[in-house]
């Protein structure tokens, strides 16, 4: 008799835990690039350069941590005309509660978020692209990819 | 209870999903050009009497310094004879221009000249300035200019 009353409550126990928020990766903050005085780079570092900044959250209090990766730095769209070879940089600081993180995309891509810990991660993202033979008058714009796994 | 307590344990063991976001960024690049006199030139006279110019001699020619982003197009204008003394008529001289350093045009020319320009950090350009007039110059100070445009 217990047990027949305990089987609804474990299904909606699955139903919740199965259903329950995905990681979510929300960009708070757009990315603007700025010309060096040289130049040659252009980067959210620079001056007048805006780094991008994320919201990243995990609703569901279960026991996995969450690991986050930056990826597939590209330039996205450029002037017509533009051909000049380019090399890209990415770099990121994260914090989260109790932690913190920061890396590149040559170096520690990714970064792992403890548990429960992971309710809230910001990261806020530079990126870089550079051409010794510098860039055209125009629009440019770059895209990298943030994974939360 | 052990229904339960099987059951919660398996739900906290489920992997969240996995999301992937494009992150943009965007920018804008004008061309940007600067040019400023550093040295200004100075003609002397050559032997025969016929030729005052940067290029005569211990002439010096005028220093250009150039910055430029993106693609600019640095222009010469036709020289013309500003100052001459009070007993100078002019019209007989012929005005010439050249141009070395940064790029060179060393063959001297009536006309205006132009050259293009992409990325480029602080550079010099030189310029000669060269009157020629076969009745000569009388004694005096004479002054001549082009004027350069980056744009």
């Amino acid at each position: 008799m217990q047990l027949m009353r305990l089987a609804p409550l474990a299904m909606a126990l699955i139903a919740a835990v199965s259903t329950a928020e995905a990681c979510t990766v929300a960009v708070a903050t757009p990315g603007i690039l700025a010309l060096a005085s040289n130049g040659q780079t252009l980067s959210s570092s620079n001056s007048g350069g805006v780094a991008s900044v994320l919201a990243i959250s995990d609703l569901d209090l279960d026991l996995n941590g969450r690991r986050i990766t930056v990826s597939n730095l590209r330039l996205d769209s450029t002037p017509a005309g533009f051909a000049a070879p380019v090399t890209y940089a990415a770099s990121y600081t994260a914090t989260w509660l109790l932690g913190s993180a920061s890396g590149s995309l040559a170096s520690n891509p990714s970064f792992n978020v403890p548990p429960v810990l992971d309710l809230v991660v910001t990261l806020t993202l530079h990126n870089t692209v550079t051409s010794t033979t510098g860039f055209r008058q125009g629009n440019y714009s770059t895209k990298t990819t943030v994974t939360c796994s | 209870m052990r229904v339960a307590g099987v059951v919660v344990l398996s739900g906290l063991l489920l992997p969240g999903t996995a999301q992937a976001v494009d992150v943009t960024f965007t920018g804008l690049v004008v061309d940007t050009c600067t040019i400023a006199l550093t040295t200004p030139g100075v003609m002397l006279l050559s032997n025969d009497g016929t030729i005052l110019g940067s290029d005569q001699g211990l002439g010096v020619p005028a220093t250009v310094t150039v910055v430029s982003i993106g693609t600019n197009t640095i222009s010469l204008a036709e020289p013309t004879l500003l100052t001459y003394p009070a007993g100078y008529t002019p019209g007989g001289e012929t005005l010439e221009i050249a141009y070395t350093g940064l790029a060179s045009h060393p063959l001297f020319s009536e006309m205006g000249l132009s050259f293009n320009v992409g990325l480029l950090s602080l550079s010099e350009l030189f310029v000669d300035l060269k009157m020629t007039n076969p009745d000569g110059f009388v004694q005096g100070a004479y002054t001549a200019k082009t004027v350069l445009t980056c744009s």
